[in-house]
């Protein structure tokens, strides 16, 4: 078992931001009765805005179910999320999609670009989805933000993984969108290239106050968040302001055990 | 290794299924085509054979001169009875009397109408010598008394003891006094018959007190047919022969296969061949994406040791297991099919009665082994694709197929594309055009994926504009795999180039018989026989409306089975005087109105082919054995109606044997009142039992509705094939959903809706059929062009007429259809989760 102090605290009170995205006793269940595995026990949290949050925790801790319900990208089986004032469990699909398009950005660990769009077509994607008038001044801010100037007009099979990835948090940020989620957006990179990319989300965060929320394993990586919250079996289990990577690592070591 | 193949069959069974059903569908098709031709035929014989079970041997003329509806076999003098009476073994010989008549229903309309052979003959008193037997009354014991088939009895509603009329071709008034079945049916086939005592039956159907059609001759006890055959043969003088009874039967059958069903089979298969070929496409490119999807395994095998053979052997095998299976599958759904087939054809008024459908041993082998070989065809490329991944690949991530794109192979595909559309425009025969067509097409699918991209970029340009985001998805999807996209598009291009093939020859012949007819008929009626049935205009139909008030000229046009200087042109009888005012044959020499008894008229093309001039001699032989020797009086320029010779009337009418018109056409005089003489006319047709007289207008548009009626015909045949080219794309597109799945999650995932992905979708496939409809109306309108050039003059047929709105409609359905190939496929994808989409790797 873990330290006992460490489970029976209970989480740390966020700290009195406004919070950008929150989830209310959010509880999600795969599979039924024989195979029931409980993803999300209740779990009840506030994503504050313009702040970069990590979500931590073994597998099957239900940390990527608890980024796809803040998401939109699943729903939950009971509770609430939601984004903003908006209940995304009201929304039919067609809104919860065009919500996803215009509030909400996504990284990725695979990158996730389309091979037929050359880099500008792959940021401005959202934007074109939505027929919205792609915001130029905003979008070239951002790709000089990630370095992506003179790569523009290559398609992803022309650019190297960092540079893909670049793309991605480009078209995450394209659409100036209140969050965005990161799935292990540095799992697929080398360190250089992954700490080139922790970079410009705290720099989105810093400058141009994106909330953030990034799910990932590296210890490394969740330090360059404000803070981290640490997820085991399906609940919150704890809550780390400005961690540092020994920190990450300590508390990791007790949840893994 | 087979273990392994068959278990990745096993686990792709899915994805296979949809290019198994395109095999299925094709096999299906040649199976019950060749089941169908097998059964018709196995019926014909059935019947010949009943026919002339009991009959010995046969002896008619050794001449038969003609073809198709103006067939005519010479007669047999029935003087020769006594002599074969004397010859050992002869017990009995009666004479046969056969010729064409139709009955006349009790609703006044013909049994039968343009339908099945209308059949009148004479009535044997011998129980053995024919297959007919009295079911009801009795035999026709004098003039005007019939007995006729029991089918007839029941279509016309005819029972013993009601008077009629039959049209042998004039009218006849008759009274049924019995009905008959053939060997325990209701007729002998679909054809009907009425049977005069054997008198009239002389008077009617041959016009000749002292010969007949042939001699039926019965052997005695325990003598050889075969051996009393060739007895008789030695008596005979050299323009009869002698045939036994089974000898009869198989000529009649080869007669039926050479011409009804030979044209059956023919035209069936190359419908189901069009389907396999379709259906080649489909699966070619269905195996082509699983390779695509297993390069990673294949370089797995290699890396582990496989070698190249090894890796291409076992998707070879692949391939030929699922053709195998797929064909034996297509043979239970042909059987079906078949049955269906036949009832169509039964629609069409050609049925035989008898057995259920007769599966030959060659038709399952056939289709079988068509299925497999085309599948294994089709997956020879894929094959060989798959056996060149090399073992590193298996490390590295897939990228984007790109295969097909090399630039020797679009350069040999536009060589060879080239050529072939060269050689269609310059085409001098039927042979070089669809060679041509053949080289055209294979360059369309070496050059396709290079074509692919430009073809769709443009189709696609509205789209995009109109369709927002998902329209651009859709360009780019349909273009990023451009060899897959072709050869996808190709199946539809082969079935839409044979639909646009047909209709713009349909278009064609309908407009080159307007032409010609407002060109060179003068006249202002035509009254038509029929062709199938045999049934012809009763010969003193012209004369009586000669005498109607009102009209100025009328000529009767029959076909006549004579051979013109040794060889078979088809020649016209007319009446010259009155035929030259009313159509205009371009005459260049001589004088056709005053053409006489003795006297023909030969086109330019027969004329210089032979070398015959003006007052050359050339001897006409016709089925009686006459040999009149005949004068050229004139040179005509103008083939399309009246053929190579045209030749008096009056040389004609005395050896036609109650043959009656194919067409008579009327001039009416200035200032006729046309109204009042064309009723007039149309009276007089009647009575005659002849179809109403038709304005040059309605000729042209009743020459319009049969192209249109065959067209149809020729439309749900090809539909079979348009239906296996719109599984491929469905199925294409399916594993390209399949293939995407995590592309489908993030763009789901960014904001793309449900109804946009649909949209995405649905236009893919829009745009793949649009291109190959696109191509193939391009492909079949060169084609058709080329035909005529090569051929039309000789057919008669001068103009040549792209028809905008059918292929305009054929683009749009094709367009519509790729949405309905893309529907299942969009659905899934529409319904793909967009967590677990986002998973996948």
């Amino acid at each position: 078992m873990a330290t006992p102090t460490a489970l029976l605290t209970p989480p740390v009170p966020a700290p009195a931001l406004r919070a950008a995205a929150r989830t209310v006793a959010a509880t999600k269940i795969y599979g039924s009765n024989g195979t029931r595995v409980t993803a999300l026990d209740e779990v009840t949290v506030e994503i504050p805005a313009a702040r970069f949050t990590a979500v931590m925790g073994p597998s099957g801790s239900g940390k990527s179910t608890l980024l796809h319900s803040l998401a939109g990208l699943d729903r939950l089986t009971s509770g609430q999320v939601l984004l903003g004032d908006v209940e995304l469990g009201s929304l039919d699909d067609r809104r919860l999609t065009i919500l996803r398009r215009e509030r909400i950005g996504f990284v990725f660990q695979s990158f996730n670009l389309l091979p037929t769009l050359d880099a500008w077509e792959n940021i401005t994607l959202p934007s074109r989805l939505a027929r919205t008038k792609v915001d130029a001044e905003w979008v070239d801010q951002v790709v000089r933000v990630v370095g992506l100037t003179d790569r523009l007009g290559h398609r992803p099979s022309e650019l190297s993984g960092g540079q893909q990835q670049r793309v991605a948090v480009a078209r995450a940020l394209s659409t100036r969108p209140e969050v965005v989620f990161a799935d292990e957006p540095t799992g697929n990179l080398d360190s250089r290239s992954g700490g080139e990319i922790l970079g410009f989300l705290r720099h989105a965060v810093d400058e141009l106050a994106t909330t953030i929320v990034m799910v990932t394993h590296d210890a490394g990586a969740a330090a360059h968040a404000d803070a981290v919250l640490f997820l085991a079996d399906g609940r919150i289990v704890d809550r780390l302001e400005q961690p540092s990577v020994d920190a990450i690592h300590d508390r990791m070591k007790t949840l893994g055990r | 290794m087979l273990r392994l193949t068959l278990s990745n069959l096993w686990s792709r069974k899915r994805r296979l299924t949809g290019a198994a059903v395109a095999i299925v569908i094709g096999v299906a098709f040649l199976f019950a085509t060749l089941t169908v031709s097998d059964t018709l035929r196995a019926g014909f014989d059935d019947v010949f054979t009943a026919g002339t079970a009991g009959t010995d041997v046969v002896v008619r003329s050794a001449t038969e001169i003609g073809s198709e509806s103006a067939v005519q076999r010479g007669l047999v003098p029935e003087s020769v009875a006594d002599r074969l009476l004397a010859i050992d073994g002869v017990e009995q010989v009666v004479s046969a009397y056969e010729g064409t008549g139709q009955i006349v229903g009790r609703d006044g309309q013909r049994v039968g109408g343009d339908g099945p052979p209308a059949n009148a003959t004479g009535w044997i008193d011998d129980a053995e010598l024919t297959a007919w037997r009295i079911a009801e009354g009795r035999a026709p014991a004098s003039a005007g008394e019939v007995v006729i088939d029991r089918a007839s009895a029941r279509t016309g509603g005819l029972a013993v003891g009601d008077r009629t009329t039959v049209m042998v071709p004039g009218p006849e008034p008759v009274t049924v006094v019995g009905i008959a079945t053939f060997d325990g049916a209701d007729s002998q086939g679909p054809a009907t018959f009425v049977m005069f005592d054997p008198e009239t039956a002389q008077r009617l159907l041959v016009g000749d007190d002292d010969r007949a059609s042939s001699l039926l001759i019965a052997a005695g006890e325990g003598v050889s047919p075969d051996a009393l055959a060739a007895r008789i043969a030695g008596e005979l003088p050299a323009d009869l022969e002698a045939l036994t009874g089974a000898e009869l039967a198989a000529d009649q059958l080869a007669d039926v296969e050479g011409d009804f069903l030979g044209f059956v089979r023919f035209f069936l298969t190359a419908f189901a061949g069009v389907a396999l070929v379709v259906a080649a496409f489909g699966i070619s490119t269905t195996l082509t994406i699983v390779a695509a999807q297993r390069t990673r395994e294949s370089a797995l095998l290699r890396a582990l040791g496989g070698t190249r053979r090894q890796v291409l052997v076992a998707s070879l095998v692949e391939s030929a297991l699922l053709g195998a299976v797929a064909s034996a599958a297509g043979l239970g759904v042909g059987w079906v099919l078949g049955v269906g087939l036949r009832a169509l054809l039964a629609g069409f008024g050609i049925d035989l009665p008898g057995s259920g459908l007769v599966v030959d041993t060659a038709s399952v082998v056939t289709a079988i082994a068509a299925g497999t070989l085309v599948t294994i065809v089709a997956g020879l490329a894929p094959a060989v694709r798959a056996s060149r991944v090399e073992p590193l690949a298996a490390l590295r991530d897939v990228a984007i197929d790109r295969s097909g794109r090399s630039v020797p192979r679009a350069v040999a595909g536009a060589i060879l594309a080239v050529a072939g559309g060269a050689l269609v425009v310059a085409a001098a025969s039927a042979a070089m055009v669809g060679l041509g067509v053949l080289a055209l097409l294979g360059g369309i699918v070496l050059a396709g994926p290079v074509l692919v991209g430009p073809i769709v970029g443009v189709l696609g340009a509205p789209v995009r504009r109109l369709r927002g985001e998902p329209g651009r998805l859709a360009v780019a999807n349909a273009t990023r795999n451009p060899a897959r996209t072709a050869s996808t598009a190709t199946g539809l291009l082969v079935g839409t180039a044979v639909v646009a093939l047909f209709t713009s020859l349909g278009a064609s012949v309908t407009a080159s018989i307007d032409e010609s007819v407002s060109e060179s008929f003068g006249g202002d009626l035509v009254v038509s026989g029929e062709s199938f049935s045999g049934a012809a205009l009763d010969p003193e139909l012209a004369p009586s409306l000669a005498a109607v008030d009102g009209v100025e000229h009328v000529s009767a046009i029959s076909v006549v089975p004579a051979l013109v200087g040794g060889s078979d042109v088809g020649p016209l009888a007319v009446d010259p005087a009155e035929f030259e005012p009313l159509l205009d044959v371009g005459v260049v020499e001589g004088d056709l109105a005053s053409m006489g008894v003795g006297e023909l008229a030969v086109s330019t093309g027969l004329a210089a082919e032979r070398g015959w001039t003006l007052g050359r001699t050339v001897p006409v032989a016709f089925a009686n054995g006459d040999v009149v020797p005949a004068t050229v009086a004139a040179v005509y320029d103008v083939t399309g109606v009246m053929g190579d010779v045209i030749m008096h009337r009056d040389d004609w009418t005395p050896r036609a044997r109650g043959a009656g018109d194919v067409v008579v056409m009327i001039g009416l005089a200035d200032g006729a009142d046309r109204a009042a003489t064309t009723a007039e006319v149309a009276d007089l047709a009647e009575s005659f039992g002849a179809p109403a007289p038709q304005t040059r207008e309605q000729y042209v548009d009743d020459v319009a509705a049969q192209v249109d009626q065959l067209l149809g015909l020729v439309y749900g045949l090809l539909a079979l094939a348009v239906l296996i080219a719109l599984i491929g794309i469905g199925n294409a597109l399916s594993l390209a959903v399949h293939e995407r799945t995590r592309e489908v999650g993030m763009l789901r995932a960014v904001g793309l809706t449900r109804r946009q992905l649909r949209t995405t979708v649905r236009w893919e496939a829009v745009l793949t059929a649009v291109a190959g409809a696109a191509g193939g109306i391009a492909v079949g309108v060169l084609a058709g062009w080329g035909l005529l050039r090569a051929v039309g003059a000789s057919e008669g047929l001068g103009v040549f007429v792209v028809p905008i709105t059918p292929l305009a409609v054929v683009l749009v359905v094709a367009g519509l259809a790729g949405t309905i190939a893309a529907a299942r496929p969009a659905r899934r994808a529409a319904r793909l989760d967009v967590v677990s989409a986002l998973g996948v790797e």
